[in-house]
C-alpha cells in the first residue's frame, strides 16, 4: 500500500465516512439544505465511529478480517477511498475527545501547511488563531453533546503564520453505544472567494462613489441603442426642466434646440453607431424655451457583437463659458473699434499740432529776417545799403504779421492740447450712473438756454420722455450739446424749431433731438463725431470737440449716438441709453 | 494759351498760404497766384454757380491741395477734379502736414500728381516749396476748357 496512514480496513472506512460526511456536508449546504446536513453527517459519523472501533479493538479481530475474503474487498475499497480522499482539495481532519489531530489529509496539509506527520499527535488547537479558540472550544462542545455543526465560515492559522479564511464542518464520532469518542472536521480554503468578495465589496463601493461625483458634477443620461433615454441624473432633470418620468423612454429630440444642423446630429450618431466615443458641444432648449450650451461626451457600451447597446452621455453645462465667448468676441471688435478711434485721434492730432508749428517756424523766420535788416541799419549799414521801405515794410507790416501767425499758432496748440486733455480725462471721471428722469433734465437744459432760444426766436418741443440710467451730468451735457448744435447750425431762412422726443425699445431708452437747421451733408454725417471735426470754423467758435465727447460719454454709460439728417432740410440726433442694470451689465 | 498758369492754394491755413507763397516767389515764380481757404471754396471755383465766369478759356491750372480742411477735405476735392473729364488734365499736388502712408496711397489712387509733405523744420520747409516752384516753371501744363 502506498499510503500507510490508513493501513487496515478499519481504518479505511472510517476515512470514507468521513469523506461522505464531508462531501454531504457541501454538497447540501451548497444546497442551503443544513438539516440535510446534519442528517448525512451524523450518519457517516456513524460509519466512522464503527471504523473507529474496529482500529481500537484486539489485534485478532483485525487479523481475522484481514484474512477474509471480505477483507480482501475491503482492502480494494479502502485504496480507491484513500485516493479519493487524498485526491479532494478540502481538509479532513479527525480528532479525538480531547481534540488531539488523529488524521490529516493531503487537503490538510496543503491549507494549513503542516504534514500529516507534524499534525498527528498535535491538539486541534494548532490551526486555531487565539481569537478564535473561543469559537473553536464551543463547536468542540457541542460535537461532544453529539451535535453537528454545519458549514460556517472562520479563520485558521497556516504553518507560516498566515491565516486563512475557511468554510469549516464538524461532526461527532460515536462509538457503538452511541457515544461520542471524537470528532471529524472538515475545513475548506476560501480565502480566495472571501478576496474576490471583499474586492467586489470594494469595487462596488468605489463605483458608487465615482457615480456619486459623477452625478455632482456631470449631467448624466443613458440611453439604449435606439437612443431612448433610460436614465436621467437629477442635474439633467434640473437643467432640462423635464421631470425624469418625462425624459424617461423619450430621446434626445425633446430638448433639440434647432440650432445644429442635422449633419451635426447625422455626424454624432454615425459615430456613436460604430462604438467610437463622440465629443462635441450642443446647445440644447429646456423645458421652458430657453437655451443651456453642454460641452458633451457619449459613450457608447459595446455588447457581444461589437455593436453598442447603451449609450452614455455625460455633459457639462457651459452655458456661462458660451456667453463669455461671445461677450469677449464683442469686447474684441469693440477694442478694435476702439483701436481704429485711437490711430483717427493720433493722426488727426499729429497733424492738427503739426500745422501751428510750420507757422511758428515760418514766421519766426521771417522775425530773424527783419531783426538782421534792422541790425544792419542800426550799425550804419556796410556795403549792403539797407532801404528805408523795406524797414517800414517789416515794421508796419512784416513783423506784425508773424508775430500775429505765431501768436494764432500758439492759441492753436493751446487749444488743442486743452480739447485732447479734456478729452482724455472722460475716461478717467467716476461716472455716477442713477435713474434719470430726462423730462426735468432737459426742462433744466432749456431753461439754462433760454437767452440764446429766444435771441434765435426758437421754438423748441420737449415730448414725454422715458426715464434711464446715466450719469446726471454728462447726459445733461450732452443734451445740452446738441442743443446748442441745433442753435449754431440752424437755416437763416427760417424760424428753428427744435423737437425732444423719446421711446423704448427693449431695455433701451431711445432719444431724438430734431431740428430744421442746414443739415449735414451725407459725406460728412460719420466726420461729425471725429476728434476736432469743425463744420465751418468760419462763422461758428469751437474746438471740434462736442460730438466727439458726447459720443465717448454715452459709450461709457452704454449708450450711443447717431445722426440722420437731409441737407438742408434739418437733422436728427438719436440717443439711447439702457433703462435696466440689466442693460448696463455687459460692460465694467 | 500764352497765359502763364495760374497756382491754386487751396489751404485752411492762412499762415501756410502766405509761407507757400512766399517761397514759391522766391524761387523765381511769377504766376498768378489765387488762395482758396477750403475745399468747398476750390470746389466753387470749377463747379459752383459763378464757374462759368471764372476761367477763360485755354487757362492752364496747378493745384496745391492740403488734405484736411472744414467743410470739404482735400480728398474730396481731388476725387471730384480727377472724376472731371476736363479738369483731371490739371497737376495736382497733394501738400500737406501729414506723411500718413494709406493717406499717401488714397491720394495717389485717386489720382494726384505728387504728393509733398510740408516739413515743420522751416530750413526744410523752404527747401520743399523753393524747389517745387523751381520744377512747376519747368512744367508744360494743358489749358482746361471751361464749362
Amino acid at each position: 500500500m502506498k499510503n500507510e496512514r490508513y493501513e487496515s480496513p478499519v481504518a479505511f472506512i472510517c476515512a470514507a465516512a468521513v469523506l461522505i460526511a464531508s462531501l454531504a456536508l457541501v454538497a447540501s449546504a451548497a444546497a442551503g439544505e443544513t438539516r440535510l446536513a446534519a442528517i448525512a453527517l451524523g450518519a457517516a459519523a456513524n460509519l466512522g465511529f464503527l471504523a473507529w472501533i474496529f482500529r481500537r479493538t484486539s489485534r485478532h479481530a483485525r487479523e481475522r478480517a484481514a484474512a477474509s475474503a471480505d477483507a480482501e474487498r475491503h482492502r480494494q475499497g479502502f485504496a480507491i477511498a484513500n485516493s479519493i480522499i487524498e485526491a479532494t482539495d478540502d481538509a479532513i481532519i479527525t480528532k479525538d475527545l480531547k481534540g488531539v489531530i488523529q488524521g490529516w489529509n493531503r487537503g490538510a496539509e496543503r491549507i494549513f501547511g503542516y504534514s500529516a506527520a507534524e499534525a498527528i499527535g498535535n491538539n486541534i488547537m494548532l490551526i486555531v488563531p487565539e481569537d478564535r479558540a473561543e469559537e473553536a472550544n464551543g463547536i468542540a462542545e457541542r460535537t461532544l453533546r453529539g451535535e453537528s455543526v454545519g458549514q460556517y465560515e472562520s479563520v485558521r492559522r497556516r504553518r507560516s503564520g498566515e491565516l486563512i479564511d475557511v468554510l469549516v464542518g464538524v461532526a461527532p464520532i460515536r462509538d457503538l453505544q452511541g457515544r461520542v469518542i471524537g470528532a471529524c472536521k472538515t475545513a475548506r480554503d476560501i480565502s480566495q472567494q472571501k478576496r474576490i468578495g471583499r474586492e467586489m465589496a470594494a469595487t462596488l463601493t468605489e463605483l458608487k462613489d465615482v457615480r456619486a461625483a459623477l452625478d455632482e458634477h456631470s449631467i448624466v443620461a443613458i440611453t439604449d441603442a435606439a437612443g431612448l433615454i433610460t436614465f436621467a441624473n437629477d442635474r439633467f432633470c434640473d437643467i432640462s426642466k423635464y421631470s425624469r418620468e418625462e425624459l424617461i423612454g423619450r430621446d434626445h429630440r425633446i430638448i433639440n434646440s434647432r440650432y445644429h444642423s442635422k449633419e451635426f446630429f447625422r455626424d454624432l450618431w454615425s459615430t456613436i453607431g460604430r462604438g467610437h466615443v463622440w465629443r462635441g458641444e450642443i446647445r440644447n432648449r429646456a423645458k421652458d424655451g430657453s437655451y443651456y450650451w453642454v460641452d458633451t461626451t457619449i459613450f457608447p457600451r459595446l455588447g457581444a457583437g461589437g455593436k453598442p447597446t447603451q449609450y452614455i452621455a455625460i455633459r457639462t453645462d457651459i452655458t456661462q463659458r458660451k456667453a463669455n465667448e461671445l461677450e469677449l468676441l464683442r469686447t474684441a471688435s469693440e477694442l478694435s473699434e476702439k483701436n481704429k478711434e485711437m490711430e483717427t485721434i493720433v493722426y488727426t492730432v499729429s497733424h492738427d499740432l503739426r500745422s501751428p508749428l510750420v507757422n511758428i517756424q515760418g514766421f519766426g523766420r521771417q522775425l530773424n529776417r527783419s531783426c538782421e535788416r534792422m541790425r544792419a541799419l542800426v550799425s550804419g549799414a556796410g556795403d549792403n545799403a539797407v532801404r528805408e521801405a523795406d524797414l517800414r515794410e517789416a515794421v508796419e507790416s512784416t513783423i506784425p504779421q508773424a508775430l500775429r501767425f505765431i501768436n494764432a499758432s500758439t492759441n492753436k496748440i493751446d487749444l488743442l492740447l486743452a480739447g485732447l486733455l479734456r478729452y482724455s480725462r472722460l475716461g478717467r471721471v467716476a461716472l455716477s450712473i442713477v435713474p434719470l428722469e430726462m423730462n426735468s433734465l432737459l426742462a433744466e437744459i432749456v431753461a439754462a438756454t433760454k437767452f440764446q432760444l429766444n435771441e434765435a426766436k426758437a421754438e423748441i418741443r420737449i415730448g414725454q420722455l422715458p426715464s434711464c440710467l446715466g450719469d446726471s451730468v454728462h447726459t445733461s451735457q450732452v443734451f445740452a450739446n446738441l442743443i446748442d448744435n441745433a442753435l449754431k447750425y440752424r437755416d437763416p431762412g427760417r424760424p428753428l424749431r427744435i423737437e425732444v422726443s423719446g421711446w423704448t425699445e427693449g431695455d433701451q431708452a431711445v432719444y431724438t433731438v430734431s431740428d430744421n437747421g442746414i443739415g449735414i451733408a451725407p459725406d460728412h454725417q460719420a466726420k461729425i463725431f471725429e476728434i476736432f471735426h469743425r463744420l465751418n470754423p468760419d462763422t461758428q467758435n469751437g474746438e471740434g470737440l462736442g460730438l466727439t465727447i458726447a459720443q465717448r460719454v454715452l459709450e461709457r454709460q452704454n449708450g450711443k449716438i447717431w445722426v440722420e439728417s437731409d441737407e438742408g432740410s434739418g437733422s436728427n440726433f438719436h440717443i439711447s441709453l439702457p433703462m435696466t442694470a440689466n442693460a448696463m451689465a455687459p460692460k465694467q | 494759351m500764352n497765359q502763364m498758369p495760374e497756382i491754386l492754394i487751396v489751404d485752411d491755413d492762412e499762415g501756410h498760404a502766405i509761407l507757400v507763397r512766399e517761397n514759391l516767389i522766391a524761387a523765381g515764380l511769377n504766376n498768378p497766384i489765387r488762395h482758396f481757404t477750403d475745399g468747398q471754396a476750390a470746389l466753387d471755383f470749377f463747379f459752383g454757380p459763378s464757374a462759368a465766369k471764372r476761367t477763360d478759356p485755354g487757362q492752364a491750372y496747378l493745384v496745391l491741395l492740403d488734405v484736411r480742411m472744414p467743410k470739404v477735405e482735400g480728398v474730396e476735392v481731388l476725387r471730384r477734379l480727377k472724376a472731371d473729364p476736363e479738369l483731371r488734365k490739371m497737376p495736382i499736388v497733394i501738400l500737406t502736414t501729414t506723411d500718413d502712408a494709406r493717406e499717401v496711397e488714397r491720394c495717389h489712387q485717386l489720382g494726384c500728381n505728387v504728393y509733398i509733405q510740408k516739413p515743420v523744420d522751416y530750413d526744410k520747409f523752404a527747401e520743399a516749396i523753393r524747389r517745387l516752384g523751381l520744377f512747376i516753371t519747368l512744367m508744360m501744363l494743358p489749358p482746361v476748357n471751361g464749362r
